[in-house]
Formats: structure tokens, sequence, C-alpha cells
């Protein structure tokens, strides 16, 4: 087994730096694109074989240092009865989007093996294969309650920060209701099988570290411990634009900052200095010339400077037209370039 | 004082009896008497008509009490004038050929600001003469990051991961589409002045989805060129949501004044950019969606923040939204007046002194 991701996580030293990719699995792959030809994205996730399949093909193609789990965000939505609809290019969509405390009652309570049974007999058939570590991941609180909300993908998040500032007491109950459905979702993944977990705040970012303290830090908070109370499996901790909130974001919990490429990995290091940190590289520097990426990703390299706890990532998923080989390439790239001389 | 002196005391970091205050897109909006006008004329016919457009841009400092007035114009329109067919929706921009190619940049055509875009200037002129010294004019125009991301992408987008992979992939056409925007953003800035626009404001709304370094490499020799055009004849504003990774960037590449939005703590941004310039924010557009108390105590809270400093310019983080409640506004626009006063009135006599 292949464990330099976990134990990068931990802080370990590691044989060379591990490396994996957000939406490793995926467009970019045209084994996957193949698949997507007779499958949608639900039933991907649904059927175990083909979830498990999808999972794989970028551990195969790329050699890459972990798997993660081939799901979507809002994957769990419907086990607490809200309909969601994943638009080609729009991304999910939400009909009656939540916007009073009656909806927020409303909600069910999440039952992992009634809603993503699939899933986690997908877990089961991949621990039978990998040999290289499982991630299992949800969306943090904040980012699914940005789709409830405005139901849409919604820079800004107006509408969600004005019910989080106008009616706190619905926003709280929102918060409180998915943060038990998370804290259920990855302790289930967790006993089929996922060896680390991390959590998508993807728009946590819309943010100031003030409204994220007030708002967001204590949902987190209680999140991360109900974790570490019943899971004992490293969690990353990841968001985009979040160069404001990095120290509320660690105070919450993670033992793995995850960062996009907006900040200097080095300097976000300093600011959460006792955790591993992930990242970052630009996914767009991918789109052109080799070389352009390789100097990007050799800066990403001297930013983390060899400390121990670097696991390299993009600073947000691969894109759709990415090319396979420079995936493949930048893994060995990494591997290369950080491989540990042996002491002697 | 009034209204266009306080405005431009502050962006010159001069004392000032209150804070200034006005809105990203307080034009427009929810204000009744743009609605009435959108009954019968389009965005761009009001955009297009000088007698409207200035209707529209002065119609806000009537309804609102701001200190500043914002032309109601597209940050699109130069872009338009280059020869793009351009859709203006309620998501945005929308252009049906984005610019692919080196191609498509060599076909962008030459702009000449007085003859494609008089109607903006006249609008300004206007405005001016409507207004007097109750408000100042502050001419917009986008940043160079901003625009030449509308135009590969074709509309909004929350990354920019086309424009972004765009300059990975050819940093050659990149900077030439840089160079023509920058080209032509100069001399729209220009013009606006000679019109009589008495501060400028650069949108570069998007810039913070880049990196600290992509931005010096990419986009800040561009940026600098806007801004220099006007910055001897009047204030500039630099503005870009989401800044925090770039801000001293942003900064070094110049503007008198330096806009954030709600994501950053104004006096923390303060700090960083340093005391000789000029801020601007940076109340959270959502408390406006969020009720008259909320939105009060955000505006306490940026108050707060900026300390009775010489220099502070109050707004929104970001536009408004479309949706906004005028009353809300005009109230906020109140307290903020009302309240740095007596903040003022409060200081200790000797920083009262330093700080107007």
């Amino acid at each position: 087994m292949n464990d330099r991701f976990l134990r990068a996580c931990r802080r370990e030293p590691v044989d060379a730096t591990p490396v994996w990719f957000m939406r490793q699995a995926g467009r970019a792959l045209p084994e996957y694109r193949r698949i997507r030809e007779r499958a949608t994205l639900h039933e991907i996730i649904r059927d175990p074989a083909l979830c498990a399949e999808v999972t794989l093909q970028p551990v195969t193609r790329l050699g890459v240092d972990a798997a993660i789990l081939f799901a979507d965000i809002t994957t769990p939505l419907g086990g607490i009865g809200v309909d969601v609809e994943i638009a080609d290019g729009i991304g999910p969509l939400i009909a009656e989007p939540i916007r009073t405390r009656a909806q927020v009652d409303a909600l069910r309570s999440f039952d992992a093996a009634e809603t993503v049974g699939g899933l986690l007999d997908a877990i089961r058939l991949l621990r039978g294969e990998l040999e290289v570590p499982l991630i299992g991941f949800a969306g943090a609180p904040f980012t699914l309650a940005s789709y409830l909300v405005e139901g849409r993908s919604a820079p800004g998040a107006l509408r969600l920060k004005g019910l989080m500032s106008g009616d706190p007491g619905t926003f709280d109950a929102l918060m409180e209701r998915l943060v038990d459905m998370t804290v259920g979702y990855l302790r289930a993944q967790v006993a089929a099988g996922v060896q680390a977990v991390q959590l998508f705040d993807s728009w946590a970012g819309a943010l100031s570290p003030f409204d994220y303290q007030r708002s967001v830090e204590p949902h987190m908070r209680r999140l991360f411990s109900a974790l570490a109370a019943t899971i004992d499996v490293p969690t990353i901790h990841f968001g985009t634009a979040t160069g404001g909130l990095l120290e509320p974001m660690a105070r919450a919990g993670g033992d793995v900052i995850g960062v996009d490429w907006r900040i200097a990995l080095g300097e976000a290091w300093e600011r959460v200095p006792d955790r591993a940190i992930q990242g970052n590289l630009d996914p767009a520097a991918l789109l052109g010339p080799w070389q352009a990426a390789a100097d990007q990703a050799g800066w990403v390299l001297s930013q983390a400077a060899g400390r121990p706890g670097h696991v390299f990532n993009l600073g947000h998923g691969v894109l759709p037209e990415t090319d396979p080989d420079s995936l493949k390439r930048l893994v060995d790239l990494v591997h290369e370039a950080t491989v540990a001389v042996p002491v002697s | 004082m009034n209204g266009a002196e306080r405005l431009l005391a502050a962006c010159r970091r001069e004392a000032v009896d209150v804070t200034p205050a006005w809105f990203m897109r307080q034009a427009g909006g929810s204000l009744p008497g743009y609605l009435r006008l959108r009954e019968r004329h389009s965005l761009m016919e009001i955009a297009k008509t000088p007698a409207l457009c200035a209707e529209v841009t002065c119609g806000a400092v009537e309804a609102l009490g701001v200190d500043g007035a914002v032309l109601f114009a597209d940050v699109m329109l130069p872009i338009e004038a280059m020869g793009v067919a351009l859709e203006l929706s309620a998501e945005g921009p929308l252009i049906a050929e984005p610019i692919r190619n080196h191609e498509d940049v060599a076909r962008l055509r030459e702009v000449d600001v007085a003859a494609d875009l008089g109607f903006v200037l006249q609008a300004i002129s206007l405005s001016r003469r409507e207004l007097g010294d109750r408000a100042a004019v502050i001419g917009i125009c986008g940043g160079p990051f901003t625009l030449a991301a509308y135009l590969i992408e074709g509309g909004p987008s929350r990354d920019q991961l086309l424009a972004r992979a765009f300059m990975h992939r050819d940093p050659e056409t990149w900077h030439a589409l840089m160079t023509r925007i920058a080209d032509v953003s100069a001399d729209y800035v220009a013009a606006q002045v000679a019109a009589g626009a008495q501060v400028i404001q650069v949108f570069d709304s998007w810039a913070g989805s880049l990196s600290a370094r992509d931005y010096q490499a990419f986009v800040a020799l561009h940026a600098a060129r806007v801004l220099a055009a006007v910055a001897e004849s009047v204030p500039v504003i630099h503005f870009a949501a989401g800044s925090s990774a770039i801000l001293e960037s942003l900064a070094a590449a110049g503007g008198s004044v330096i806009g954030v939005d709600s994501r950053q703590p104004l006096g923390e941004a303060w700090r960083r950019i340093g005391y000789e310039r000029a801020i601007q924010g940076n109340l959270d557009p959502a408390r406006l969606l969020a009720g008259w108390e909320s939105t009060a105590e955000g505006a306490r809270d940026v108050l707060a923040e900026a300390e009775c400093r010489p220099g502070h310019v109050f707004n929104l983080g970001h536009a408004a939204p479309r949706d906004a409640d005028p009353a809300l506004l005009r109230d906020l626009v109140s307290l903020i007046h009302d309240e740095s006063a007596a903040a003022r009135n409060a200081l200790p006599t000797q920083l009262a002194a330093a700080r107007g």
C-alpha cells in the first residue's frame, strides 16, 4: 500500500510528496467521457460498479497517490428531502430554494444507508482493489446552504448572507441540519472504508473573517468535533478564496488545510503552522504550454520547501479541457522533484 | 461642505465634515424614476441617450442623498465600440463571439472615443450641469482584467477560468489584447475627465481571481497605464472584489483611492495599503437584503474600522443588489453622515485637528 498521502496528512516524513487532484475523476479523462455517454452523473453515483470504475480511472492512468470517491457535493441532499438537478455547464439547480424557517423544519433527517447505499457499496468495492488510500468527501454546510438558499451557483452568496445576518435563527437551524447530515454521511463513508475525508467549503470565500467567525465557525467546530469523536481518519478542510479565513478555518478543524491558487502556499502555511497543507497549482496553468505549468508547479514545491506535511494538489478542480498527459507529467514531476535521498 | 467637495476631499485625504458616501450601481436598480423609464426604454437606449442617462445618473443623487453621482453606464460600452456585439442581460453582458485567438484580437476596431462614445461624454456634461456641487460626477471604466475576462468568457463567470487559462496558454496574445483594452480605456477615462468627470473609478471587479504573482505578470502594467492616464488630473478609485490576495499589487498599480469589498476588514486593508492612500468601502451588500437593523449594524462596524481617519469614502463592498430598497439606501446615507459627524465631534481635540 502506498501510504505517502496518509503520512503527509499526519505531517510525517515521506519518500516523495504525495499528489492527487480534486475532480481527477471526470471529464478530463476520455474513459470517463465514454461512460458518461451512456450514464448520467446520478446513475454513475448510484451504481456501485460504475462509481468504483470511475473512481479508479485516474489512479490507473495518472499514478496519483490517492483516489477520491466519485460523487457530487449535493449527493446526500436527497436524503433530507431536497431534489437537486445537476445541469451541464451550470451545476446544481434546486427547484424550490429554502428561504423560510418552515422549509428548514420540514427537512427530513438523513439516513446514509437509505440515501447513499450504492455509494457505500462502491467504497467497499474500491477498498478491495485500490493500492492507494481512498478519500471520502462532503460539501461543507455553508457551501451546501448556498445552493439550498440561492437555488443555484451564486457568486457572492448574497441571499444566503442576507439570511445569515437578517434571520440568524433560520440560518443556524439550516446549518445545524446540514451539520447533522454531513456528520452522518461522512461517518457512513468511513465505516464503509474511506481512509481520509475532505470537506469542500467552496463558497466560504464569500465571507468576511468576522462573519465566518460569528456565523460559520461554530457550526464547523461542531462538525469537526463530532467527526473526531467517532472516526479516526485525517480530515482535509478546503475552501477557495479563503485568504482572509485561514485562521478561523483551521481553528474550526482539519488536519490538513486546503488552499486555492490565489494565495502563496508558503504564506498560507505560515498562518496555519500546526497543520498539513494541500495545494495549490492553478488548474488554469495546465491549459497552457507544459513548461509554464511545470514552472508554476516548481514554484508551489519551492513554497512548500520540503517541509513534511505537503499534499500536492491543484487549487481547485481539474478543468474538463485539461490534457490527461499533462496531469500524468505533473504527477511524475512532483514525485521526481521531491524524492527523498535515502540517508546513507 | 457640499457633496462634491466632501467626496473630492476624502479622495485626497483632506479633512471632511462627514464621511462621504455613494454606492456602486446606485443609479438604476429599484429607483422609482428609473423603473418608470425602463417601461419605455431598454438598458442600452438609456445608456446611449445622454439626456436619459443623465436623468438616471442624477436621479440617484436626488433619491438617495449620496455625495457621488456614478455615471449610469455599462463597463462594456467601450468593448462594444471595439466592434464586439454584446447583449446586456440581467446576469451581465453576454458576448456571442468571445475572443479565442490572435486573429480575434487583430479584428478589434480602433476606437475614437469622441465619435464612438460621445453619448457617454455628453451624459457626463449634462450630469455635471444638472448637479452643480451637490455631488461629484464619477466616471467609470472596467479594469483591463475584467474587460478581457468578459471578452474571453463571453459573459460573467465564477473564477474567470477561461481567461486565466488564456493568459497561461498564449501570453503573447493575452498581452496584445490587454494592450488594446488599455489603449481604449486610457483614452476613454481621459475623455470622461475632459467632459467633466471629477473622479474616475476603475472597476477591476474580477482581478481577485488571480494570485498576486499572476496579477503582477499579466495585469499590473496594463492597469497602471489606465490609472496613470488621469492620475494627474482627478482622483482615481481602483476597485477589485475579493482582492485580499492581491491588495498590495493592486495598490502598486495605482489609484489614489483603493476600493475593497466586505471580505476584508477595512482597517486591516488600510494598514496593508498604507495610510497615504484613501480607501473606499465596504459594507456587505447582503446586509441590504437583511433589513435595516442588519444594515445599520454593518455600517457602524465599517465606520469603526475607518477610525475617522481622513480618506475614507463609504461605499458597499460590491454593487448594490438590483432589488435593494431605495428607502434603506437613503437611510444608510443619513446614518453615515450623522454618525460620522458625531464620531468626529467625539474625537479628542488634538486628534480631531489631525483628522478633520
